[in-house]
């Protein structure tokens, strides 16, 4: 099914529904969330998770068990057709830099906060 | 070093932001769309109005602070839109960070999961399908019960009025607990 995931990035991936499970591909996966599948666990930029038990059953991911790996919060909507990702950095002391954030402005150019380095920055909310 | 400013919007798509932007006529700096909340995930942003300063190396050295615009809402707020503005040039001039007054920490929640419930309740309600989603935003409300963005920025979305009882049923509720989550640069704040 298709099946709409929410991350970093909000993408339109094909999903396979096994019972609790919802399997993706390795390669939607780090589309939407930014983290590989490597032989050594998870990985984005420099930084990999390793992986214990099994996220893969050959056929892709199971998001479920690819939560549970990188501490982060998951929850769908199968009926709906959406799932979600979600964390809080904030809670284990983490903070994360501006230079991370990228959003859309209201005509929907993404702008990069890293465009900005070097400067002081002043977030508005 | 310099400074640039950008604007956030929590709002849940464009159409419902853009009618506060152009009524704020020619803006100087960005305002981006955060429809998924990356902001309350990566720096705890859970209120607005709120202001975040962050270095040139891109770390946060003030944490979310109530900082608006100007006086509206002072009767509410407790909080001087000048003391805040001056705390900020400081910032910006001298390289002064003046300490957050009045910051409580929100009881432990899992902010992770109602986050997540909160982005699939947003995405099902901007798909029409209301029915499964009131019950991801009353998920989230119940996770994380003193988040602003889960529980004011879930009132539109469920067709409630985000500027009438429901925001002040659920401000006497966040300042019997103390307005915990947030500081302000007015002595007053929290409290009187």
């Amino acid at each position: 099914m298709r099946l709409t995931l929410i991350d970093e990035r909000e993408s339109d991936v094909d999903a396979t529904i096994d019972g609790d499970r919802i399997v993706v591909s390795p390669d939607d996966l780090e589309r939407v969330t930014g983290w590989a599948l490597k032989p050594e666990g998870f990985c984005r930029g420099e930084m990999c998770v390793p992986v214990r038990g099994s996220v893969s059953n050959g056929e892709g991911v199971d998001l479920g068990a690819v939560a549970s790996a990188l501490h982060r919060s998951f929850v769908s909507s199968v009926e709906g057709g959406v799932a979600a990702f979600a964390g809080d950095p904030m809670s284990s002391g983490a903070r994360a830099s501006i230079d991370e954030l990228e959003l859309p402005d209201l005509d929907g150019r993404l702008v990069r906060m890293s465009d900005f380095a070097g400067r002081k920055r002043l977030l508005i909310a | 070093m310099g400074l640039t400013a950008v604007s956030v919007s929590l709002d849940d798509s464009v159409e419902a932001a853009r009618p506060w932007v152009e009524a704020a006529g020619d803006l100087s700096f960005p305002v981006l769309l955060d429809a998924n909340h990356r902001i309350a995930e990566l720096f705890g942003v859970i209120n607005i109005p709120s202001t975040v300063w962050f270095d040139g190396s891109g770390a946060m050295v003030r944490p979310p602070t109530i900082a608006p615009g100007d006086d509206r809402w002072r009767q509410y707020t407790g909080v001087d839109a000048a003391v805040h503005h001056d705390a900020l040039r400081r910032w910006v001039i001298d390289d002064v960070v003046e300490p957050v007054r009045g910051w409580s920490e929100p009881a432990a929640v899992d902010a992770g999961l109602a986050r997540a419930h909160r982005r699939v309740g947003a995405w099902l309600h901007r798909h029409g399908r209301d029915d499964l989603a009131l019950a991801h935003f009353d998920e989230a409300a119940r996770l994380a019960p003193m988040d602003w963005t889960i529980r004011r920025g879930s009132m539109p979305l469920k067709g409630e009025d985000p500027f009438g009882t429901p925001l002040f049923d659920f401000w006497q509720e966040w300042e019997a607990a103390g307005k915990p989550s947030y500081g302000s640069d007015s002595a007053s704040f929290p409290g009187t």
